[in-house]
């Protein structure tokens, strides 16, 4: 056995020291500094119900989140695919701080730190929030949980997918303008996150872009509307265009969301517009993959907080915002108890009704069917499959031949009227269908108390173009809901009286 | 320096071998629970014989059993293979003319069940059910035991092995479209990616050797309600060469079968080549299982079930 010198043990020390810092401190020094940089899944929060509904997280932005700075600089790299600045030209909406400055993030947007990136994505709010006002020159009044008559879901989608396809969204032009607008990113974030982050969402929008070819080729669903189960076939891959035309074209209103307990009990309504699903929480779930959440990634508990919010949240009252003739109001009642009670129910707070929340077959009702064909047996099916593994999977989804009729709380800022948003005034839909507006105009939310609908005779409404809904277009069609039983031959003054009425819902 | 076992190196010795041996027990018993555990299909399947009928396992998830998550992404990943009439179809499943009722998740005659992981394999209500609607506007009724004149087998089969032959059908893309829906553990992640995903194609391609007729272009479609039921006993059961001769049947109704009383002369083939309602269950079951019952004495109850059904099942009036 060769000699071997004997080191000192105070340089073994030292050497297995440098070793012990080198191999094992060192990188776990590193992990542990990625972790807290990389790792972690923190949504911004609110305490407050109503501001949850607003601003909180589904989880969407799991998967389809936008890096917020990004989302920040969009709007001025992509200007041209906007009608006018900022998300507020598509009616996304803006709410003040207490210090009078605009907020960071428009209503129906939420927040959450994910894989050391901020990202923003949409929530419920988007759709079923807007604003109303009693006057041109009166200030919005934002009401959560009605319809959103003023986003335009269109042109959000086409915003993003021509954006993404565009040579400026690119490091190049995003970094400046996101330095511009004060990000002040550090090193990492500048050099190497956010380069990866528009390299990544630039492959991820654009692989959809496939997926969303047919929206490109509809008719403008304009503002407070959304093709809602075209849409749903998306989930599934369907090649859309192999799917029958008389599907295409179908653009559903955003209806409300108040009072969704009484909707459930006692008896569980058949709800969405042709009541395709008596369950609130398939309904939520559903809706939920529109602000970008997949199984996996949805946030339960957060989604949840909006459930309970939406089972007893009230409309607000008519007569805070303008004055209701009592006198005429109670000559309205006993009109609606006779015509409108039995489908719609006795009141706007009490939905009892032997036909409330049940389904009224088309030959019928008479209106659109468009919306009725989007949804087919084929998607019914197919949607039992969602939540596969979970025990919450579909079940209650149903192919119906039919409109649903539906309770009307809070009616007067649902508006326009039917599935399709085709008839601008409660006053009008109260006509036979070739007396209703053959055109009029969407979009504005200063809101005329006579009608009883958002003023819809004007193009434009504060600088910006409304839009014009005609209805010989294909999905727009008004006709329907008319004839003696839909109350379309009352006198003038029954009408009126009628119409009087319906504003204390 | 000797290697004497002192009693201190034999206690370590011990020590090691029995962690050795636990861990090998766990991975055994984790690899046989993930992979070959039989768990017994849900209450709700056995609550009415017509659910039964419907939903339940014959133990075909054996053998031609798809993992239940390929199954379920494959109309996401290659929506291009589903076809109908010659034609690509919207819809997944339900475009290739299955009976699926509505709140199912799946259709009728596709059974999932548990054998490690989630299968989902095929009983005879496939085929033997039959769909009618009263109006163009109105939802289908589903008549079990009735011939399935809508659906598109061949179509079904072809679509299975295309989806094998193409190079989408990989770990990568499957993976990516499968964490979309579910949430899997990562022992299950591991599984599906590393065995579950390649081994499902490698049996896929197998079949298609077997299958090669059914992708002949100088045989006619065997279009919608139709199945070459003897072809499928020839080449599978069989094992016979292939050749020229093809023939495919309409599907028949299997309801009311006790009509067939062998002594009377009545066979229950079209062409009468058996007289036994027996026999003729046993061998459609075959055909569904595409390889010898895994358990035998378990297949041959189901059988006599089924035949005890199909033969008190009235047809509808
Ligand atoms: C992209 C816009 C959009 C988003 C985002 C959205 N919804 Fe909706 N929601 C709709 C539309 C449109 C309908 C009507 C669907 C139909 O029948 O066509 C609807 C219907 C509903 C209904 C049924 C109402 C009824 O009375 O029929 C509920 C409940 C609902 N949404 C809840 C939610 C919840 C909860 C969220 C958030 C997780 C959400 N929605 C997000 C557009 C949206
Ligand atoms: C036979 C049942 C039935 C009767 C009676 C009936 N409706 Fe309707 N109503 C419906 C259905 C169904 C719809 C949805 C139709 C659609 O959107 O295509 C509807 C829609 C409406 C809407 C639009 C709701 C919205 O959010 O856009 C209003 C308002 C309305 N009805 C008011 C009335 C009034 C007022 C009466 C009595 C004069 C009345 N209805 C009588 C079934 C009925």
């Amino acid at each position: 056995m060769p000699h071997r010198a004997v080191i000192p043990p105070a340089r073994w020390k030292r050497r297995f020291l440098f070793l012990f810092a080198f191999t094992v401190l060192l990188p776990a020094a590193v992990l542990l500094w990625l972790a807290g940089r990389f790792g972690g899944d923190i949504p911004v929060d609110y305490a407050d119900p109503v501001e949850h509904f607003k601003y909180g997280s589904t989880g969407g932005e799991h998967e389809m989140g936008f890096p917020y700075w990004i989302w920040r600089a969009l709007p001025e790299v992509c200007g041209q695919y906007l009608p006018g600045p900022g998300y507020q030209s598509i009616g996304m909406l803006y709410e003040k701080k207490p210090d009078g400055s605009l907020r960071d993030l428009p209503v129906g947007t939420s927040r959450r730190r994910y894989q050391g990136v901020d990202r923003v994505f949409v929530n419920c709010a988007v759709c079923h929030t807007s604003t109303v006002r009693t006057a041109a020159d009166q200030p919005p009044v934002l009401v959560p949980g009605m319809p959103a008559a003023q986003f335009n879901m269109k042109a959000f989608e086409e915003f993003f997918f021509r954006c993404a396809a565009d040579p400026r969204f690119a490091k190049e032009y995003l970094i400046p303008e996101i330095q511009r607008q004060g990000a002040d990113l550090d090193l990492l974030d500048r050099y190497l996150v956010y380069p990866a982050a528009i390299a990544i969402m630039r492959d991820r929008v654009l692989a959809l872009k496939g997926r969303f070819e047919w929206v490109f080729e509809q008719k403008p669903w304009g503002p407070g509307r959304v093709d809602t189960f075209n849409s749903a076939k998306v989930i599934f891959n369907f090649p859309m265009h192999r799917l029958d035309p008389k599907e295409f074209d179908a653009p559903a209103d955003f209806p409300s969301l108040w009072l969704q307990r009484p909707r459930r009990e006692p008896r569980a309504m058949e709800l969405h517009w042709d009541g395709n699903n008596t369950d609130m929480t398939e309904r939520n779930k559903s809706a939920a993959f529109g602000t970008g959440t997949t199984p996996p990634t949805i946030d339960l508990p957060r989604i949840r907080r909006v459930e309970e919010w939406i089972l007893d949240a009230e409309p607000p009252a008519f007569s805070k915002f303008f004055p209701v003739d009592q006198a005429l109001a109670a000559r309205g009642a006993p009109i609606y108890k006779e015509y409108c009670a039995a489908c719609h129910g006795a009141s706007g707070r009490d939905f009892s009704g032997p036909d409330v929340g049940r389904v009224t077959p088309l030959a019928e009702i008479g209106t659109d069917r468009r919306r009725l064909d989007s949804y087919t047996y084929t998607l019914a099916v197919n949607q039992a499959t969602l939540y596969a593994g979970y025990p919450w999977r579909f079940t209650q989804f149903r192919k119906t031949h039919g409109y649903a009729n539906m309770p009307l709380d809070g009616i007067w800022l649902r508006a326009p009227y039917l599935h399709n948003g085709s008839v601008p005034s409660l006053r009008d839909l109260l006509e036979p269908a070739e007396r209703r507006p053959k055109v009029f105009w969407r979009g504005n939310d200063v809101f005329d108390p006579h009608k009883v609908g958002f003023v819809s005779d004007q193009p434009a409404a504060q600088g910006r173009a409304l839009f014009r809904l005609d209805t010989a277009e294909p999905g727009n069609g008004n006709g329907g809901h008319e004839g003696r039983a839909y109350g379309t031959e009352l006198s003038a003054d029954d009408k009126l009286a009628l119409v009087e009425y319906l504003k204390t819902f | 320096m000797s290697f004497a076992l002192t009693p201190q190196r034999r206690r370590w010795l011990r020590a090691a071998l029995a962690a050795l041996i636990l861990l090998l027990v766990a991975g055994a018993y984790l690899g046989w629970s993930r992979g070959f555990r039989q768990e017994p299909q849900p209450a709700w399947v056995f609550e009415s014989a017509e659910s039964r009928f419907r939903y339940g396992s014959i133990g075909a998830e054996h053998d031609a059993g798809v993992p239940y998550w390929i199954f379920y992404v494959l109309p996401r990943v290659f929506p291009e293979k589903f076809r109908q009439d010659g034609q690509q179809v919207a819809g997944g499943y339900a475009a290739l003319g299955v009976a699926w009722e509505q709140g199912q998740e799946l259709p009728v005659g596709f059974t999932k069940k548990t054998i490690g992981f989630p299968r989902v394999g095929n009983n005879c209500a496939a085929c033997h059910t039959t769909s009618y609607r009263r109006s163009a506007d109105s939802n289908p009724v589903f008549v079990s035991g009735g011939p399935g004149h809508t659906v598109n087998i061949e179509n079904f089969f072809r679509l299975l092995i295309e989806c094998a032959r193409d190079p989408r059908f990989d770990a990568d893309i499957l993976m990516a479209e499968i964490n979309r829906v579910t949430h899997l553990d990562v022992i299950d992640q591991l599984l599906y990616r590393y065995v579950i995903i390649p081994v499902t194609r490698k049996r896929l391609l197998e079949r298609e050797a077997q299958f090669a007729w059914i992708f002949r272009p100088d045989f006619p479609e065997w279009g919608r309600g139709r199945d070459d039921g003897m072809n499928l006993t020839r080449y599978f059961m069989l094992k016979a060469p292939m050749d020229d001769r093809f023939g495919p049947a309409d599907i028949p109704a299997v309801w009311n079968l006790a009509k067939y009383k062998a002594v009377a002369g009545q066979h229950p083939n079209y062409a009468g080549d058996t007289h036994d309602v027996h026999s003729v269950i046993i061998d459609s079951a075959l055909g569904v299982l595409g390889a010898p019952p895994a358990d035998k004495a378990d297949f041959l109850a189901q059988v006599k079930w089924l035949q005890d059904y199909l033969s008190a099942l009235a047809p509808p009036v």
